[in-house]
C-alpha cells in the first residue's frame, strides 16, 4: 500500500484537469477579453495610418487622399521643406531641451520623493503630504498657465515682486526666453510630482519585508536600506518608465507650451508641435495638411529610432528593456 | 431555426437602413415646388411645400444652437424652408470646412459665413466641380439649365453689386473682390460699412488731457495748446501728452507715476497706430500708397522709427509693462482706470463702468468712465508728412455664402441668400424682427431702439446672441450702416461718431481684390508660420531694449539678416509677383 503511494510523481500531483472544450484549450476566453482593446487599437491607431500617404502628396480635399497629386522630389517635398526650413534646428533644439530636461527631472525627482515619503512613519502625515502633492495634478493646463501669468504679471504679480526684491526686472518672466524653460519644468513638477510618484509608492509597498529584516540583521541603517533595498526594487520599473519617456522625446506636451507662448519668449517656446499647429491652423491661407503630416511623420520616425536605441542600450547595460 | 431568424432580422435591418439612407440622400427634386418670385401674399416665400436646407456654418462656444436662434426661425417662417445645421466650433472651422469634401455622403446645401478665399482659388484653378459659380450664365446641372444665379434669382444682391453696395466713395470694388481667376464668383461677399467695425480705435483719456493742460503751464499740452485730445496731431504730441500724464498726476489722486501712458495687446494695435505716423499701417506686406508695389514693412526704416519711439516710451515708463503678455481685453483691463490710452472696440471694455451708487450724474444716471475717452487722430511725424492714414479692415470680403454643386436646391438657396441681403434680411441678421426685437423711434425712421427684455440678466450683446449668429464668430452678410447706424444707444452712437473720424483715412494694407494662386497661398502660409514669430520676438526685444537696441545699426542689421534668412525677401517677392498679374 505504501509502495503504491510512492509511485505518484510530482507531475502527477500538479497535473491539471483535462480541458473540457476547445474554448478553454485555446484560451479563447482570454482572446475575447482582449478583443475590444485589439479592435480599438486597430481602428484608432492602425486604420488612420492610411492618412500618412498625404505627407507624400499635395493634398487637397476636393480630390481626396488618394486622388491628390504626388509632390515633387519623389514625394519627399514636404520633408525637404521642413528640414531646410530656417527654424528647423531651432525647433529641434527647443523640443529636445524641453523634452530632455522634462525626462531628467520628471523621472528622477518622483523616485527620490517616493523613496523619502515611504519612510514617513506616521500614516496621517504621509497621507496628508501625498494629497497636498498630487492635488495640483487635477488642475487643468489652461488654468495652470493662467495662474502662472497672474503670478508673473509685470509689476503686480506675486512672484514678479519677489524677483524684483532680488534685483530683477519688473517685467513678466513669461516673456523672457531664458526663464521659459525653468518655468515650464518647475511648474510641471509642482503639478505632477505627487502624481508621478504614485506608481513608485505602489512598487515600494510591495518590497518584501524579509529583505528589510535581513538588512537590519546585517546592521544596515535606514539610509542604507533605502539605497540597498528599496531603490534596487524600483529600478526595473524606473528603467521601463524612462525608456517609454525617451520614446516620446520629440512629443513635448503641445497645449502647455502653446498656452505659455508670448512674443517675448517665442525663440524658446516654439517647438515642433506648436509649429505643426501653426501650419495646420494658419492665419493666412488654407490648412496645410500635407506639410503638417510630413512633420508629424518625421517626428514619429525620430521617436521610434530613439526608443529602439534606448531600449537596446538599456538591455545591454541593465538587463531591463521593453522587449 | 433560431440562427435563421437572427440572420433574417439582421438582413431586414440592413435593407431597411440602406433604403432609408438612399432615400435621404437621393430623393427626387420637384422643380414645380420652387417659387422664383414668391407669392402675392408673401414675396419671400421660396417653396410651396417645405423642404429642408442643410446649412454648414461656424459656431462660437457660448452661442445658442443655431436651430434655436430667432433669425433662422423667422427666415423659416418667411420662406417656408426648414433648416438643419452642422456647426463646427470656430477654432476647428477651417479644418472641418476642408474635410467636408472628403466625406462623400455629407452634402450641405449652403456654406454660410467664413468661406476661405484660398479654397475658392484652388477650386477655380483646378476646375473641381464643387461650388456653384453664382455669375455663370451657362451653368447647368441635373435639375436643368440654371444659368446665372445672380441674374435669375438674386435681384437684390445683383443691384447691390452693380451699385458697389452704395459705397461710391470707396476705392474698393465689390465685383472685383468677389471674382476669382477664372472670372467666376463662387462666394457672395460679406460687407460691412458701419464705421465702428471698419477699423480699430485708439482711445485717450480726454479728462486727463484737459487736467494737465489747464493746471500745468509748463506741461507739453499747455505749451503746445493741446487743451483737447483732438488737437493731438503728431507722434511727438502723443508721446508728449502721455509723458504729461505721468509727470503731472493727470488723475489727480496725489500720486505721480501711477498713470500708465498706453497699453496694448502684444503691441499689435499700438504698433499699427504708431506706424501710421511713418507711412504704413501694419507689420506685414503692405501696398504702397501709389499702388506700385508691396513692401514688407518690418524691413523698412519706418518700422525702425516705430521701434525707436516704442523703445523710448518703454524706457520712460509710458507703456504698460504687461503689454508683451496681454492677449485679451480683460488682461489689459487689469490696469483699466490707470490707463491714459489704449486700443479697444469700446472704452468700457477696458475701463469698466462706475458701479458706485453714490457717484451719479445730475440727472440721476450712473457716471460712465468710458465716456471720458475720445479717439486719437491718425498721426504724422517729422519723418512722414504725407496723407494721414489709418488701418482699415476693408468693406468687402469674399467669404459670405457658397452653394455646393451637390445641393439639389441651388435656386432655392440662391433666393434664400438674396433675402439675407435684402432690407428685411439685413435687419433680421443684425437685430432680429422689427416690432418685436427692435422698434422705430419715430415715423421718419431716423433711429430705432433694441428691445432687450427687462428681466434679461446678461448684457445687450448676449441677448442679441439669442437672435442671430452674428454675435461671436459669424459675420452678418451685409452689416449695413443704413440700418445699424441708426441704433439709438448712447454708447454705440458715441463710438460710431468717433469711429467716423477715421473713415476718410482708412487704408487696407492688402486689398481683398488681390488674390494669390493656391501655390502662393501655400508658400506664404509656410513662410509666415516661422517668420511672424521672429518679427514679434524681435519687436519685443527691441522695445524692451535689454539685448537689442533699435538705435544700434549693428543690432538692426543683425535683425534684417535674420528675417531675410526667414524668407522675408521671398515673401515680398510673392506679393509683388501677384500684383504684377493685376497690372
Amino acid at each position: 500500500m505504501a509502495n503504491s503511494t510512492l509511485k505518484f510523481t510530482e507531475r502527477d500531483l500538479i497535473r491539471k484537469p483535462k480541458p473540457r472544450n476547445l474554448w478553454s484549450k485555446w484560451g479563447i476566453t482570454l482572446f475575447l477579453m482582449a478583443l475590444p482593446t485589439v479592435v480599438y487599437i486597430f481602428i484608432f491607431h492602425y486604420m488612420p495610418l492610411e492618412g500618412l500617404i498625404i505627407s507624400f502628396k499635395d493634398y487637397n480635399s476636393f480630390q481626396g487622399m488618394w486622388g491628390s497629386p504626388w509632390t515633387d522630389m519623389g514625394g519627399f517635398k514636404h520633408f525637404v521643406t521642413f528640414v531646410t526650413a530656417p527654424n528647423f534646428w531651432t525647433l529641434i533644439k527647443n523640443t529636445l531641451v524641453l523634452s530632455a530636461l522634462s525626462i531628467i527631472f520628471n523621472s528622477t525627482l518622483p523616485i527620490i520623493y517616493a523613496l523619502f515619503l515611504n519612510e514617513v512613519r506616521y500614516k496621517w502625515a504621509k497621507k496628508t503630504v501625498q494629497i497636498i502633492m498630487y492635488a495640483p495634478y487635477f488642475i487643468s493646463t489652461v488654468v495652470m498657465v493662467g495662474i502662472l501669468f497672474i503670478l508673473f504679471r509685470a509689476d503686480t504679480g506675486v512672484l514678479t515682486r519677489i524677483l524684483v526684491a532680488f534685483g530683477m526686472d519688473s517685467t513678466s518672466a513669461m516673456s523672457n526666453p531664458k526663464a521659459f524653460v525653468a518655468i515650464y519644468i518647475i511648474s510641471g513638477l509642482w503639478q505632477g510630482l505627487g502624481w508621478w510618484s504614485i506608481v513608485y509608492m505602489g512598487s515600494l509597498a510591495n518590497v518584501d519585508p524579509n529583505l528589510h529584516d535581513a538588512a537590519k540583521i546585517d546592521g544596515a541603517g535606514r539610509l542604507r536600506r533605502i539605497f540597498s533595498v528599496n531603490f534596487p526594487s524600483i529600478v526595473p520599473l524606473a528603467v521601463i518608465m524612462l525608456i517609454m519617456s525617451i520614446g516620446n522625446i520629440l512629443n513635448v506636451g503641445f497645449e502647455k507650451v502653446y498656452l505659455m507662448y508670448t512674443p517675448g519668449n517665442s525663440v524658446s517656446s516654439e517647438i515642433i508641435s506648436t509649429y505643426v499647429y501653426r501650419i495646420s491652423f494658419p492665419d493666412y491661407g488654407q490648412p496645410q495638411f500635407s506639410y503638417a503630416t510630413a512633420i508629424g511623420l518625421f517626428n514619429s520616425v525620430i521617436n521610434i529610432i530613439v526608443l529602439v536605441t534606448a531600449n537596446f542600450i538599456s538591455k545591454k547595460v541593465s538587463d531591463n528593456s521593453l522587449w | 431555426m433560431k440562427k435563421n431568424s437572427i440572420l433574417t432580422t439582421a438582413l431586414l435591418c440592413g435593407v431597411t437602413f440602406a433604403a432609408v439612407s438612399c432615400g435621404g440622400a437621393g430623393g427626387s427634386y420637384d422643380p414645380e415646388n420652387f417659387l422664383p418670385h414668391g407669392t402675392e401674399e408673401n414675396p419671400y416665400q421660396i417653396v410651396k411645400d417645405p423642404i429642408t436646407i442643410e446649412i454648414f456654418a461656424p459656431h462660437s462656444s457660448g452661442q445658442p444652437e443655431y436651430k434655436d436662434l430667432k433669425m433662422f426661425k423667422q427666415l423659416s417662417k418667411l420662406t417656408n424652408l426648414n433648416f438643419t445645421f452642422t456647426t463646427p466650433d470656430t477654432s476647428a472651422y477651417p479644418n472641418r470646412r476642408a474635410a467636408v469634401w472628403e466625406d462623400r455622403n455629407y452634402k450641405p446645401d449652403l456654406f454660410l459665413f467664413n468661406n476661405p478665399i484660398s479654397e475658392q482659388v484652388q477650386y477655380a484653378e483646378n476646375h473641381f466641380d464643387a461650388l456653384v459659380p453664382f455669375n455663370d450664365p451657362n451653368y447647368a446641372d441635373s435639375t436643368g439649365n440654371i444659368g446665372s444665379l445672380i441674374d435669375n434669382y438674386m435681384p437684390t444682391y445683383k443691384t447691390l453689386l452693380d451699385n458697389n453696395f452704395n459705397l461710391p466713395s470707396t476705392q474698393e470694388n465689390a465685383k472685383e473682390t468677389a471674382t476669382v481667376s477664372d472670372g467666376k464668383m463662387y462666394c457672395t461677399l460679406s460687407v460691412k460699412d458701419v464705421a465702428r467695425d471698419l477699423t480699430y480705435k485708439m482711445f485717450i483719456n480726454n479728462v486727463w488731457v484737459k487736467n494737465v493742460h489747464d493746471s500745468f503751464p509748463e506741461s507739453y499740452a499747455a505749451k503746445h495748446g493741446i487743451d483737447d485730445a483732438t488737437k493731438i496731431l503728431t507722434i511727438d504730441d502723443y508721446v508728449g501728452v502721455l509723458t504729461d500724464f505721468n509727470t503731472y498726476d493727470a488723475n489727480n489722486n496725489g500720486r505721480n507715476n501711477d498713470e500708465i501712458g498706453v497699453s496694448s495687446k502684444a503691441f499689435e494695435f499700438f504698433r499699427n497706430f504708431i506706424l501710421q505716423g511713418y507711412g504704413y499701417v501694419n507689420a506685414a506686406p503692405e501696398l504702397e500708397a501709389d499702388g506700385s508695389k508691396f513692401t514688407y514693412v518690418p524691413k523698412t526704416e519706418a518700422y525702425r522709427n516705430y521701434l525707436k519711439v516704442a523703445n523710448s516710451m518703454w524706457k520712460n515708463g509710458l507703456m504698460d509693462r504687461s503689454s508683451p503678455e496681454n492677449k485679451t481685453d480683460s488682461q489689459m483691463a487689469t490696469n483699466g482706470k490707470r490707463l491714459g490710452s489704449f486700443v479697444a472696440a469700446a472704452p468700457y471694455l477696458i475701463t469698466g463702468q462706475n458701479e458706485d451708487p453714490n457717484n451719479l450724474k445730475e440727472d440721476g444716471s450712473k457716471w460712465r468712465y468710458d465716456l471720458e475717452y475720445v479717439t486719437v487722430n491718425p498721426l504724422l511725424s517729422s519723418e512722414y508728412n504725407g496723407p494721414r492714414i489709418h488701418y482699415g479692415f476693408g468693406y468687402f470680403k469674399p467669404d459670405g455664402a457658397c452653394i455646393p454643386t451637390a445641393s439639389k436646391y441651388k435656386r432655392e438657396v440662391a433666393r434664400l441668400i438674396d433675402i439675407m441681403y435684402s432690407k428685411v434680411g439685413t435687419e433680421l441678421i443684425a437685430y432680429g424682427v422689427e416690432g418685436e426685437d427692435w422698434t422705430w423711434d419715430d415715423e421718419a425712421k431716423t433711429s430705432w431702439t433694441f428691445n432687450v427684455p427687462e428681466d434679461w440678466t446678461g448684457n445687450q450683446e448676449e441677448y442679441r446672441g439669442t437672435i442671430t449668429p452674428n454675435v461671436g464668430s459669424a459675420s452678418a452678410l451685409y452689416w449695413s450702416n443704413e440700418f445699424v447706424g441708426k441704433m439709438n444707444d448712447e454708447v454705440i452712437t458715441t463710438i460710431n461718431r468717433q469711429s467716423e473720424g477715421y473713415v476718410p483715412y482708412l487704408k487696407t494694407p492688402e486689398p481683398a481684390k488681390y488674390k494669390f494662386t493656391s501655390k502662393e497661398y501655400q508658400e506664404i502660409s509656410t513662410i509666415k508660420a516661422s517668420l511672424d514669430g521672429q518679427i514679434t520676438y524681435y519687436e519685443t526685444t527691441f522695445i524692451k531694449g535689454d539685448t537689442m537696441d533699435p538705435n544700434s545699426d549693428k543690432d538692426w542689421n543683425d535683425y534684417l539678416s535674420t528675417i531675410d534668412r526667414f524668407n522675408a525677401g521671398r515673401l515680398e517677392e510673392i506679393y509683388n509677383t501677384m500684383l504684377a498679374r493685376y497690372k
